[in-house]
């Protein structure tokens, strides 16, 4: 391997590949994406972020926070809960196939399954099933006129963390620019920030003070983003006391009037941002589970089966 | 028939003096600025670090926060520090295995001056907040594209160095340089093109980052490397290189598996792009087995009473770092686990600093002396440098991969609160502080030896120039001027 042109060809073939493989592929596949209405039809989603929330990613990025916050949740696989919401029309034949397909069930407790579930709650047939099972039971009940729910729970330590309910998939980031994926946790995902904590006030607080709202917090403060002076009068800024920041009141001598910390606009911008990160809309490609079983039957709608 | 071309070959004296006086200034400029960026840089990562453990550290100035000083740090290290270097051992290379003077060497000298100021204006911008938000390429676009026109000019003059030479059989070192010469300008400028100029929507800006990631290490910090390491192992051992068939075997595996590892296995991408980058994450084993074996054989080879040098040592441990870098990296795309941990950060440290930082050191002790007349003036430095470099690099990157892997549990056991997770990593952070010290410790020695040998050399070539009237007064006024900046 004595000539230039040669390494020349091969390095420029296999860069070539990588970015066909790993770049113009995807883009075929991702690169259409438009907003979409939701699996229950009601809302198109993602929508553009108000003004302010845009111009609190602008902060969030310039100030780097993606390097300790990924926006991104993971979820390891899906199970399927599977319940009676009524019994059969045929009342011989819904026992039967119960029995069948529940072995262990007593004649007894069956029936008094079927009565329950036809007329107060749905009753939990089998728990923790994959698709094709929960699949399978519905099929052998369903000819007996009996109404079965399958009921899809996502699973993973994201999801048990209470970080969002979904995994993340592309249409989450479609009016993100730049999209802030992160490649570290060292403080908690965001990608549902704004699911969990709705309280601006609180974001503010955390933003300047993070071991005023959380003893053990590793996040660094960002005080530079406030401005310590007295309130003006009938000044309406969600102002934090300086005893919430953490900090001994000292009052002015002078005046005897507080001090307080009042957010610059970046900072409110930075906590519009964070109360908009909510990554939890029902699609298609990541459905939420569904809702927890209500109490009364009667309200239970024919089980949407997948 | 390997011979000529297994053996860097031994050139006549004044060929090697022509070559080392074309050379002396641009290497000189460069050398010292990217050892100026290596100090930099690891003072900077010596703060965030420390951040780590202590977030209130340098908390109230805006500058200084962790989300400025980590990419701040990581940019000083990769463009002022690695590029940089490479681009100079690259030139040096060529010209070396090449038989033939540098071409232009004043615009050399004069574009790593833009190169510096490309990089001093990055660093400034992502330091008052201008960053682009794209990890390894946050540096605003007045800085990247001055960095990508300096670096037009440098692959020009070494193209046209490559061109002249005299020597038309190719050693494996210069495989490895003339594709990362190609390779990086593509990658640098369709990402830039991709993410900055016109972004791509969506996710898809995540997906080219990615993969400029994985090329950028894979495909030009790692080839400037290697071609350094398999330069100069055979040529301080004095044996020729154990097999040409198996370099070539490493250098077509590393461009295959290189360009396409980097993609991380959890991104919100179609599931064939992660799965096949994984893959190419663990096959990347392949090159660097091969690059060890090589080096190892060779080593092996050596005469028996033949002793180690400086130079020999920095190559082996760099070596052994790439390979533990590249071990790691297909860890982590086994592992989904270990995603969003300090596992990552492990990898690229020992990229850095367990591998190129160490190539980079033992290259200079071996070239500057020769390019100066000079020889390091402090032994005791070089071996701080040496002891520092390599600690340093091992401690921290044990420390984070510790630290990854007990986050990776637990952040998978959501049992376990999230500042438990946090809390429970607090001593393995401490404990790479300490590396990171080391590696800045070793890092000042470095730039110290190095200032210190060419004020002497300035001195000596000002006395010389006194005393014996005007026999090369522009060598002895240029260098200290080129060194200064």
């Amino acid at each position: 391997m004595n000539h230039g042109p040669l390494i020349f060809l091969g390095a420029f073939a296999t860069v070539v590949s990588s970015f066909w493989g790993l770049v113009v592929a995807p883009q075929l596949q991702l690169g259409g994406l438009q907003p979409k209405l939701t699996t229950g039809g009601d809302a198109v989603y993602p929508s553009q972020r108000p003004g302010l929330a845009a111009q609190g990613h602008a902060v969030y990025v310039a100030n780097g926070c993606v390097y300790c916050h990924s926006q991104q949740i993971g979820q390891s696989g899906v199970e399927f809960d599977v319940r009676l919401v009524k019994g059969g029309t045929n009342a011989v034949k819904t026992l039967a196939r119960l029995r069948e397909v529940l072995p262990d069930l007593s004649d007894d407790s069956a029936r008094q399954m079927i009565a329950t579930a036809t007329n107060t709650a749905p009753q939990l047939l089998a728990a923790g099933l994959d698709h094709a099972t929960a699949d399978l039971l519905d099929r052998n009940l369903k000819p007996t006129g009996a109404q079965v729910q399958i009921v899809q729970r996502n699973l993973g330590p994201d999801l048990a963390r209470h970080w969002g309910r979904r995994l993340s998939v592309a249409q989450d980031y479609l009016y993100d620019d730049p999209v802030q994926l992160g490649t570290q946790r060292i403080g908690p995902d965001l990608a549902n920030y704004g699911l969990r904590q709705t309280n601006e006030t609180v974001i503010l607080t955390h933003l300047l003070n993070p071991r005023a709202v959380e003893k053990n917090s590793t996040m660094p403060g960002y005080s530079f983003l406030f401005e310590r002076r007295k309130l003006h009068p009938g000044e309406t800024t969600p102002a934090i006391s300086l005893s919430a920041a953490g900090i001994t009141q000292d009052v002015d001598k002078t005046t005897g009037a507080p001090e307080f910390f009042v957010p610059k606009p970046a900072a409110r911008a930075l906590a519009a941002y964070l109360m908009s990160l909510q990554s939890d809309a029902p699609l298609f490609e990541a459905p939420l589970p569904a809702p927890p079983p209500v109490a009364a039957a009667g309200t239970n709608a024919p089980a949407p089966v997948k | 028939m390997n011979e000529p071309s297994t053996k860097p070959v031994a050139s006549p004296p004044e060929l090697l003096a022509e070559i080392d006086r074309s050379c002396r200034l641009p290497l000189l400029v460069l050398f010292f600025s990217a050892l100026t960026w290596l100090a930099v840089g690891s003072v900077l990562a010596l703060i965030a670090s420390v951040q780590l453990h202590a977030p209130a550290f340098f908390g109230e100035c805006p500058w200084f926060t962790y989300g400025h000083v980590r990419p701040a740090a990581n940019n000083a290290l990769v463009f002022g520090f690695a590029s940089q270097a490479g681009i100079a051992l690259a030139l040096w290379l060529f010209c070396r295995l090449g038989r033939t003077p540098l071409f232009r060497p004043l615009a050399v000298a004069i574009t790593a001056l833009f190169w510096n100021l490309g990089v001093t204006a990055g660093i400034v911008g992502i330091f008052t907040g201008g960053s682009t938000g794209f990890e390894w390429l946050e540096m605003p676009r007045y800085a990247s594209s001055i960095l990508f026109a300096a670096y037009a000019a440098f692959g020009v003059c070494a193209l046209l160095t490559f061109r002249s030479r005299r020597e038309t059989v190719l050693y494996p070192s210069q495989w490895y340089l003339l594709a990362a010469l190609f390779w990086f300008p593509w990658i640098y400028s369709a990402a830039q093109l991709l993410l900055v100029v016109h972004p791509v929507r969506g996710v898809m800006q995540a997906a080219v980052n990615h993969w400029f990631t994985g090329n950028f290490f894979n495909l030009w910090l790692a080839p400037l490397g290697l071609a350094v390491i398999l330069y100069f192992i055979p040529k301080v051992m004095e044996r020729p290189l154990h097999s040409r068939q198996l370099a070539l075997l490493g250098f077509w595996t590393l461009a295959i598996f290189g360009s396409w590892a980097g993609t991380h296995p959890g991104a919100p991408l179609p599931a064939w792009v992660n799965s096949v980058s994984s893959a190419a994450s663990v096959l990347l084993l392949v090159p660097a087995v091969c690059v060890a074996l090589n080096l190892y054989r060779t080593i092996a080879s050596r005469a028996p009473d033949a002793k180690p040098t400086r130079t020999c040592l920095f190559m082996s441990g760099a070596a052994l770092g790439y390979l533990l870098a590249v071990l790691v990296g297909a860890c982590a795309a086994l592992c989904p686990v270990m995603e969003f941990t300090h596992f990552a950060a492990a990898q690229t440290q020992l990229m850095i600093f367990g591998f190129f930082a160490l190539a980079v050191g033992g290259a200079a002790y071996y070239i500057v002396p020769r390019l100066t007349q000079c020889e390091f003036p402090s032994v005791g430095l070089a071996k701080l440098h040496l002891f520092g470099g390599g600690l340093g690099a091992l401690i921290s990157a044990v420390a984070l991969i510790i630290a990854g892997f007990l986050q990776g549990r637990g952040l998978g056991n959501p049992a376990t609160p999230f500042l438990d997770v946090a809390a429970s990593i607090k001593p393995l952070l401490l404990l790479n502080t300490l590396g990171v010290a080391l590696l800045a410790l070793a890092a000042l020695a470095f730039l110290g030896n190095f200032a210190w040998l060419l004020a002497r050399c300035a001195r000596e070539c000002c006395a010389q120039c006194c005393s014996c009237g005007n026999s090369a007064p522009a060598d002895g006024k240029l260098k200290p001027a080129g060194a200064r900046r």
